[in-house]
Formats: C-alpha cells, sequence, structure tokens
C-alpha cells in the first residue's frame, strides 16, 4: 500500500521534520506520496534530493503536487 | 606620547567618539567571520580597556567603545597579539561583507566567505577616491544584499537542459520564480528563455531526474550600489562570469575606473552616472580579456 502525507497545511520548518520523519519510517522499495503546494515545491524537491531519495514520479492538480518519494 | 598617538589616529579605525578623550575602535573583519580566538581577545580588550561593550556594525564589522586616547596603542598591540588588526575609515576599500556562503548554507552557490578573504588580502584598505564597499552573496536568495555595495557580488548558476531522462514532468517550470521556463509536454521539450533567467539554480536543485544541468557557475556582479542620504541601487555589469578566477580581475576593474574616474566625495556610483555605465562595461571586458591581474598598489 502506499502511503501518503499531506504537507499542503504545513508550513517551514514543520513541513520538513513531518517529511524526515516519515521518510526515515519508509522502507527500501516502498514508496511515500507527498501532497505539497506548488509554493513549497522548490524547498522539498531539492532536500529529497541532498538527502539522496528518488522521485520515480510526479503529478500536478492544479496549485497542488504528488510526488512519490523512495529510498 | 601626544605624538605617537597622533601616529596611531592618522592611520584610521579609531573613530573618534561624542565624548571627548574616548575612542571606538573599529576592527578589521572579513566576511563576517571572527575565529573563538579572535573573539576571545576582543572580550579581553572591551573588558580591561573598555567598558565591556562590544558594538556590531551595520556591515558585519566590530567596533569596541569607549577606549581612552592614551589606550589606543596598547589596545592595538594587545589586539594583535590575539590576531585582530585594527580597521579602516576614510576613502578607502571597507570590509568585504559575506554571507555563510555554500560551505555552511544549503542554497550556496559561493563559498563567500573564502572570496571575501581573496578580495580582502587584494584589496582592503587601498585608497581610492571615496569609501568603496563590497559585498558577496553566495546566491541570488541575496541575504548581504549585493545591490547596496560600490561592486556587489551573486553566486549564479546557469541552468542546461539535457533531454535524454526528462519526464517532463513541469517541476521546473513551476519552482521558476520568472517564469523562464516553459515545459512542452506534447512535443517534450523545455524551454530556457535566458534574456529573463536569473541564474538562481532553483531548477537544477528541484528537477527530479537531473535533467536540469549546470551550464556553468560563477558570479553576477553589481556596481554603483550606496545607500546613505541618498541610496541608490547597483546596476548588473555584464552577464555570468565564470567562477574565482575571474573575480579579482572584475574587481580589480572596478577600482582602477574608479581611480580613473572618480573624484574626491563621489561614490563609484555616482562616477559611473557620470561617465556612463557603458564606458565602465567596456572597461571591464578589456580587462578581463587582457588577463590583467591587478595588485592594487
Ligand atoms: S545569499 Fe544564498 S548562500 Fe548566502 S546565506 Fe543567503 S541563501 Fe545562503
Ligand atoms: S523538472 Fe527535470 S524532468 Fe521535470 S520537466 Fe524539468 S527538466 Fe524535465
Ligand atoms: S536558473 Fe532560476 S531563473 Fe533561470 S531558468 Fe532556472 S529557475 Fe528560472
Amino acid at each position: 500500500m502506499k502511503r501518503q502525507l499531506d504537507i499542503r497545511g504545513d508550513v517551514c520548518p514543520g513541513l520538513f521534520v513531518k517529511v524526515r520523519a516519515e521518510m526515515e519510517r519508509l522502507r527500501k522499495g516502498e514508496k511515500l506520496e507527498v501532497i505539497l503546494k506548488e509554493r513549497d515545491l522548490k524547498d522539498v524537491m531539492s532536500t529529497l534530493k541532498i538527502e539522496g531519495y528518488q522521485v520515480p514520479h510526479v503529478s500536478q492538480e492544479g496549485e497542488d503536487y504528488r510526488v512519490t518519494v523512495t529510498k | 606620547m601626544e605624538d605617537l598617538d597622533y601616529q596611531e589616529l592618522k592611520k584610521g579605525g579609531m573613530m573618534r567618539q561624542s565624548e571627548k578623550g574616548r575612542f571606538s575602535v573599529r576592527l578589521h573583519v572579513t566576511g563576517g567571520n571572527l575565529t573563538s580566538m579572535a573573539m576571545g581577545i576582543i572580550v579581553h580588550v572591551a573588558e580591561r580597556f573598555g567598558s565591556g561593550e562590544i558594538h556590531l556594525t551595520a556591515r558585519q564589522g566590530i567596533e569596541i567603545p569607549n577606549i581612552s586616547q592614551e589606550d589606543l596603542r596598547k589596545v592595538k598591540n594587545e589586539l594583535s597579539s590575539g590576531g585582530v588588526s585594527v580597521g579602516v575609515c576614510g576613502p578607502t576599500i571597507r570590509t568585504i561583507t559575506a554571507c555563510q556562503g555554500c560551505r555552511i548554507c544549503p542554497n550556496g552557490i559561493l563559498d563567500a566567505p573564502r572570496l571575501a578573504g581573496v578580495i580582502d588580502q587584494n584589496f582592503y584598505g587601498k585608497p581610492v577616491p571615496h569609501k568603496f564597499k563590497i559585498g558577496i552573496s553566495g546566491c541570488t536568495n541575496n541575504c548581504i544584499k549585493a545591490e547596496e555595495n560600490d561592486v556587489g557580488i551573486k553566486g549564479a548558476v546557469e541552468p542546461l537542459w539535457d533531454e535524454e531522462f526528462c519526464t517532463h514532468c513541469g517541476i521546473c517550470q513551476s519552482v521558476c520564480p520568472v517564469k523562464a521556463i516553459e515545459v512542452d509536454q506534447e512535443k517534450k521539450k523545455v524551454k530556457i528563455r535566458f534574456f529573463q533567467c536569473i541564474y538562481c539554480g532553483d531548477c537544477i536543485q528541484s528537477c527530479p531526474t537531473n535533467s536540469m544541468k549546470e551550464a556553468q557557475r560563477g558570479f553576477l556582479l553589481y556596481a554603483g550600489g550606496k545607500f546613505g542620504r541618498f541610496p541608490s541601487i547597483g546596476k548588473r555589469i555584464g552577464k555570468l562570469f565564470s567562477h574565482d578566477s575571474d573575480l579579482i580581475k572584475a574587481v580589480g576593474a572596478s577600482v582602477e575606473f574608479f581611480r580613473l574616474n572618480g573624484k574626491p566625495k563621489e561614490r563609484f556610483g555616482g562616477a559611473l552616472e557620470r561617465v556612463g555605465f557603458d564606458k565602465f562595461e567596456e572597461f571591464m571586458r578589456e580587462k578581463l580579456e587582457e588577463g590583467l591581474d591587478e595588485k592594487a598598489a
């Protein structure tokens, strides 16, 4: 089952604390779908990249983005 | 004794206070960084010769106020024993400011404090027609406010799209702060409009497939900014300068142009307005091509 994390209502730095905590719980091969606002896209994407996660899928729905993350 | 003090005062860095016979001693700080050892000696001097107060100036400088005139020499000696020297004032190249840069800040492109050190070694305290301020921001977020300096520098990066693994997801287009990117999902093309691009690198940092690459890293240079009574914003000179080696040349060319064209009491921006920014751009181009290695006299 794909886990989901909705951070549309969160702001920095709490947002990153949530993302990190979720990512740490992720097992190899497991997927996490993060739902976020466009305004946080750059910070979230660059953080995921710096920390070495993979982002195999991204989709956009209006102002929202759904980003699939794996370890 | 009086004579010796006068010699010390003439060298600058001892700022006369409102209260007669007292001085605020300005220190030489580079890129906003101090070692703990330097900090220790500053604290010691402030306690022993001053009032225990230490003032942080508007441009990352430090002043120790409430020093008596007769202690100036001793203060200078104590400070230098801890590797701290006295700053400058008057028509000279002033404190080189810098943000934390890429060694500390995740957004950083340039190692701003290190470059501040290099510029400092070449230019700090050197004479110019009027005071001359230099500041370095590690990236285009510009925490150091490059445009309010006579010469301001910002770390910058030029993007390059590589189509091989691009999924046309649209993230680069969404994150671009100036909407310089267009992702055409049907034609599977990504277009960057470089005349709009501010070289921030957000597209590169955000691309999930590493399809936005770095064409080159370097810096943007802004000239003629100042604050004070009549603030003005520095203008960008040239495009993206390639990393590091050109920096000293570009700063050197700016200083040289100011020496050739500036008047006393006129800031660099005033000289540029009067003589023409285009003349300066031309001068800069020539100097960079010449491979001039300015060691300011
Ligand atoms: S200018 Fe850029 S590198 Fe420097 S502190 Fe700000 S965000 Fe970081
Ligand atoms: S973010 Fe990367 S993968 Fe997505 S469209 Fe831009 S270049 Fe292509
Ligand atoms: S470097 Fe910045 S301004 Fe230039 S295209 Fe990329 S995101 Fe846009």
